[in-house]
């Protein structure tokens, strides 16, 4: 028996112990693991998951879509790493810059986004009285309000001139912080921020300085010498085909605090709309459920001979891990599992990326069925998301690297998602979208 | 004359390393968006990590399983990892296969499955030596190790079986060295009753 750290050293140092690796499985989990990066490098971030939630709930109004579109965006740059470098020379140093920006509380700008395609976003004034509090003044006249502080947030979208408003209320969505721009600026490191000489604007000599953190976000800020605080901000957003653009800005800005108030004004004809984020009780349901869970067209699959078992299920939305989500499961005679998910923001977002991504199969009656870059990693949450509610049904241990997933847009712009956990011929996908059919009332 | 050669042997051999640890930094971090770095840390790696999971897992097919998922891992997590250094990979990748094989063991309950195959499989003790009468051999060390909590055995084969140090065990699980150095040395008392009581004919 060992006495001590040495005797125990040399008694294990006189084991034999097999643990000669196989090459073939060295070779075969290399060739895996770099598909898994390559098919990483399009992973949208943890970060960009969170505010898909946000984005989910605010994009439901054409306008709060686009006051948020931006800010959205750039929530993909809060997991940046911070790279080396270093700012020499007399004039400003991006430090005393990220000084005097944190020395101001609050900040108002001008924001305009050009996107390459797509719908244009309206130029806005925004005020930022926190992280968590904004007014947005759009250029067609209406005005939004964001208070992000409770347990139960508020949208308040107000359209003077037609004297009407729109109130959201989003239950259990929890207190939530502003992906703001300033924020991400005053994070930039002086040894990460490159120094881009100066420029004229109106008169006045600006300083440039850049800070590219990765290939998603390419930051130029232009900073007034004499007040050490932005000028102009521009955020390139390559990959998204974007660029935003921040000036006029005005710090410690004076303006009421009620003008953040999510009171609506006497006079206004109101619109309430609910969305309910709580914790969600998963569970078997029947089509009528889900037709009365949507606020569009819902839709059920009928039993086609190669399926063994259909069933049907509320959970929690796979892709924003709160919320509720309708799936229809499919066990086939192969022993795939197929699932059709339909959430209430699938019509409105999916819209803005389905024409780019790739039609793979249009049926007779006129279903597509399209790809996204990131379909095996949204098959595996859906997949994930249907095994913890139903693990009888679907267990994780036997998801498939064949695992797809596809976004089918029926005739009436309907859209839902459908991951299987194995290939499926283009037969059995065709008969098996061809099968949904509208849900309606008894 | 003799000592000058030594020194300078010594520079040079210095010298190679900081220039090896400058290159393999540098590997890191194109790494984190070139999948043909990624393979070579992948090739400087596989062998210690697959060596590592055999260790805490006993079992070379399930050790196989659980290295997959530790660089699937790695690759999934590859473009977030903020370190910058070699020796910040290595102990990420560690924690990561220390995680993955711990997790195994919980997930599975092969825990009782792998203690059954300790007690009657895999390779005895070298015979002949004339002071290993008394030693416990590797399935039934193994099954000792089992009994401990998934940390401390995971410090057993960083320690013991990997070579590690305490500074680089305690880099790899987060605690501070001295905590490392307490711990392990409960351990062996621990490991050492486990033994005895093995020996009592308990397995």
């Amino acid at each position: 028996m060992f006495k001590n750290e040495a005797d125990f050293e040399k008694v294990v140092g006189r084991l034999k112990i097999d643990a000669e690796p196989n090459p073939a499985h060295r070779e075969n989990l290399r060739r895996q693991m770099l598909d898994v990066f390559k098919q990483a490098e399009q992973k949208p971030s943890s970060r960009v998951i969170v505010f898909r939630a946000l984005r989910s709930i605010i994009m439901k109004s054409p306008i709060t879509k686009i006051a948020t579109a931006a800010a959205i965006i750039i929530a993909v740059s809060i997991g940046i790493h911070y790279l080396g470098g270093s700012i020499d020379g007399s004039s400003v140093a991006w430090s005393q810059v990220v000084e005097q920006i944190s020395s101001h509380t609050r900040y108002k700008c001008r924001q305009r986004v050009v996107r390459e395609q797509g719908p244009q976003i309206p130029t806005m004034q925004v005020y930022h009285l926190n992280l968590q509090q904004r007014r947005q003044e759009v250029e067609d006249g209406s005005i939004h309000i964001i208070d992000m502080r409770s347990e139960n947030p508020i949208t308040v979208e107000l359209y003077p001139d037609q004297k009407k408003a729109v109130v959201t209320n989003i239950l259990g969505f929890g207190p939530k912080k502003d992906p703001d721009i300033i924020e991400m600026v005053k994070r930039f490191e002086q040894r990460s921020t490159e120094r881009l000489g100066t420029k004229k604007v109106n008169g006045k000599v600006l300083q440039g300085f850049r800070h590219k953190p990765n290939q998603y976000n390419d930051f130029t800020v232009w900073v007034d010498p004499a007040t050490k605080l932005p000028v102009e901000i521009k955020l390139k957003h390559p990959t998204a085909g974007q660029n935003i653009f921040m000036d006029q800005f005005e710090f410690d800005f004076q303006l009421d605090e009620s003008a953040f108030s999510t009171e609506v004004p006497d006079g206004y004809e109101v619109k309430t709309v609910v969305h309910d984020y709580r914790p969600v009780e998963q569970k078997e349901i029947s089509p009528e459920n889900i037709r009365t869970g949507l606020s569009h067209t819902a839709y059920t699959a009928e039993k086609l001979p190669w399926m063994e078992k259909l069933i049907i299920m509320q959970i929690t939305d796979p892709l924003m891990r709160m919320g509720k989500a309708y799936v229809i499961g499919i066990l086939s005679n192969d022993g795939n599992r197929t699932i059709i998910v339909q959430g209430d923001t699938y019509e409105q977002e999916r819209m803005v990326w389905i024409p780019k991504e790739k039609l793979v199969l249009e049926t007779p009656s006129g279903i597509k069925l399209y790809t996204h870059p990131n379909g095996s990693i949204y098959a595996r949450l859906f997949l994930e998301g249907f095994a913890g509610a139903n693990p009888e049904f679907f267990s994780m241990e036997n998801l498939s690297e064949e695992r797809f997933a596809r976004m089918i847009v029926m005739p009436d712009r309907t859209i839902l998602g459908l991951a299987a956990n194995k290939q499926m011929s283009d037969e059995k996908l065709q008969q098996l979208v061809e099968s949904l059919k509208e849900i309606k009332a008894n | 004359m003799a000592l000058c050669a030594i020194i300078s042997a010594t520079m040079v051999g210095a010298m190679a390393k900081l220039v090896e640890a400058t290159e393999d930094n540098e590997l890191v971090l194109k790494a984190k968006t070139q999948a043909g770095a990624l393979g070579e840390l992948y090739e400087m790696y596989y062998e210690r990590i697959f060596r590592f999971c055999v260790h805490r897992l006993f079992n070379k097919e399930i050790a196989e399983d659980v290295t997959s998922a530790v660089f699937l891992q790695v690759a999934r997590g590859m473009r977030d990892f903020t370190g910058r250094s070699e020796q910040d990979f290595r102990n990420w990748l560690y924690a990561i296969a220390a995680n993955q094989a711990n997790a195994y063991i919980r997930r599975t309950s092969r825990r009782k499955k792998l203690l059954a195959e300790a007690a009657g499989s895999m390779i005895p003790a070298a015979a002949g030596s004339a002071d290993t009468s008394f030693e416990p051999d590797w399935p039934r060390l193994y099954a000792a190790i089992l009994r401990l909590k998934p940390k401390h055995q995971t410090i057993v084969t960083l320690k013991f079986f990997e070579n590690f140090s305490y500074q680089q065990i305690a880099q790899i699980l987060d605690v501070k060295e001295a905590t490392v150095r307490v711990t392990l040395h409960r351990i062996l008392n621990q490991l050492r009753n486990q033994l005895q009581t093995v020996y009592d004919g308990e397995i």
